[in-house]
């Protein structure tokens, strides 16, 4: 948060995620590299690399890609969300021993620049068929490497996380330049039916994952706005028994995205957008009675907004009041940080 | 294929000039635009070298503009 | 995330989930005609038992045989590694397989391939479509 910067920021949770990781990616390395050898016992050691980097990265961003939606669908999926940003760092890392290796094999033998040879060996860019795919994967891993390059804190404030937020968007592009890469590359070579489903299989997953998140939200959004009764500035939310302890629900009022905290048997409202990188506050929970962002952590107390010191970000917070059992919020934003009384949840 | 080359050797030097202005930005100049990095380690500072070489016109521009 | 933002999201998905798709589909429908079975290497063919001409390029020794019902057979030895990696085999303009990483490597001709002499044989490096030897047998 925002006190001095450190080079990675690990916790007890974030280094298990990272050990899981590192587990599952060795475990797909020996499994790739022990069927190659049966099946192809004659495999160069450069091949396998290439092989087993390039579709271990492949299949990393997809996986990346996914989270989003799932965690969206159900919350159960949260935690993979947590500790994205190290997935997609090493990733990156992946890629570029895929790409550097096949640079080297099929670029550096020559007397020519082994960058402009990526671009300039092949230039048959009018044709689907024999297109030079290695550009593709050169672009998208240009764009991996951005991303993982701008991964820190330092830079979502000194890019402005407007722009950074753009900058990590490019991520959809690289996807779709990687499908080309394969599609045209090595299924154009080998035409083998496994890179066509191993494709196939992953486009068509992600893209109905990402339609059926964003329906569901869409639906959720337009019922909050049909049953919000209105009194006095205040709307009906729902009934407190419906937030579970330590949980929020979200809503979106006036504009406003506030999420609702129930918590020893009180309820607060603060503004649902993480101020690090305008997470979904109220998909999180509160942990040692703070409010705890599911992205990366930031924590925020929720009668008042404000991170516990010496942190210094700030949420907007809201008038809450019980009504019979109901839960009404007044979707006027106090300035943040301002202390707001919570409401009491009579037993 | 000329204008391909060319435009390689523009990109080395602008990640030529990238490194330069790096070195200088993450020991010195990131301070004066982001007070968070007082007291950031050495391997903070190496990390942010890569996109500092990237995007080095953006943060000069910043440094100029803060001073 | 902000609505304006799930809306972004939203629409590059839409669009480009239809754009990848049909892409997609394009690629697929671009695809060489596939190459018969048994050509890749790892599984090689018995070779034909007539030998009716044979050449030698570099590192490369090249052979047309001759089975049963007048069928031909390319045959390929390689003395070295190839630099290329990814060797396409075509034999009058008709892809046939691709060049393990060194040793034998022999590609049947079909019916109406083998019966139309003189076999123009090429080797394309796949990765940057460049012809890197052609020889004619016989």
């Amino acid at each position: 948060m925002s006190v001095n910067y450190t080079t990675v920021q690990w916790n007890r949770q974030k280094r298990r995620y990272d050990r899981i990781m590192l587990g599952i990616m060795v475990l797909y390395l020996l499994t790739f590299t022990f069927l190659q050898l049966v099946f192809y016992p004659l495999t160069s050691p450069e091949t396998l690399i290439i092989r087993a980097t390039g579709t271990l990265a492949f299949i990393m961003l997809q996986f990346i890609l996914c989270i989003g939606p799932l965690a969206r669908l159900d919350h159960r999926f949260l935690p993979l969300l947590y500790n994205r940003r190290h997935l997609g760092v090493t990733t990156f890392l992946i890629g570029a021993v895929h790409g550097v290796f096949n640079v080297i094999q099929f670029h550096s033998l020559g007397y020519v620049d082994p960058i402009f040879s990526v671009f300039a060996s092949n230039t048959h860019y009018a044709s689907l068929q024999d297109f030079p795919f290695q550009v593709l994967g050169f672009f998208a891993l240009v764009i991996l490497f951005l991303m993982a390059a701008t991964s820190h804190d330092f830079w979502l404030k000194n890019l402005s996380p407007r722009w950074w937020k753009s900058l990590h968007m490019l991520v959809y592009l690289a996807y779709g330049l990687l499908v080309f890469h394969v599609m045209l590359g090595v299924v154009q070579l080998e035409q083998s039916p496994m890179w066509i489903g191993f494709v196939g299989f992953g486009l068509l997953t992600l893209v109905s994952l990402h339609l059926m998140a964003a329906g569901v939200e869409k639906k959720r959004l337009l019922e909050q706005m049909d049953k919000a009764a209105v009194g006095e500035g205040f709307y009906q939310v729902c009934s407190a028994e419906d937030i579970p302890e330590n949980r929020a629900k979200m809503v979106y009022l006036e504009g406003q995205n506030i999420a609702v905290f129930r918590y020893d048997g009180k309820v607060s409202a603060v503004n649902n957008i993480c101020r690090h990188q305008h997470g979904p506050i109220g998909e999180g929970k509160i942990v040692d009675g703070c409010i705890t962002c599911p992205w990366h952590g930031y924590q925020y107390l929720p009668q008042n907004g404000q991170s516990p010191p010496p942190f210094t970000e700030k949420l907007e917070t809201y008038d809450v009041k019980i009504v019979d059992g109901m839960v009404w919020v007044n979707p006027s934003p106090y300035p943040e940080g301002t202390e707001r009384p919570a409401a009491i949840i009579q037993a | 294929m000329y204008w391909l080359q060319i435009l390689l050797y523009g990109v080395y030097a602008y990640l030529a000039l990238g490194l330069i202005f790096g070195l200088w930005f993450v020991f010195k100049g990131a301070e004066q635009i982001d007070g968070n990095m007082h007291g950031a380690s050495w391997e903070t500072r190496l990390l942010l070298l890569p996109a500092t070489i990237a995007l080095w016109v953006i943060l000069l521009n910043k440094w100029l503009k803060q001073r | 995330m902000v609505p304006e933002l799930r809306k972004r999201h939203r629409r590059i998905w839409q669009i480009g989930g239809v754009l990848l798709c049909l892409g997609f589909a394009a690629a697929i429908w671009v695809l060489p005609k596939p190459v018969p079975a048994g050509q890749w290497p790892g599984n090689e063919l018995p070779p034909f038992p007539k030998v009716l001409a044979s050449k030698t390029k570099g590192n490369l020794s090249f052979q047309l045989r001759q089975g049963a019902n007048d069928l031909k057979q390319i045959e390929i030895t390689q003395q070295r590694v190839m630099e290329q990696t990814f060797v396409q085999v075509f034999c009058n303009n008709a892809l046939q397989g691709v060049l393990g990483p060194a040793g034998v490597r022999r590609f049947s001709l079909s019916d109406t391939l083998s019966a139309e002499p003189p076999y123009l044989i090429e080797l394309v490096d796949g990765i940057n479509h460049k012809t890197i030897h052609q020889i004619v047998l016989p």
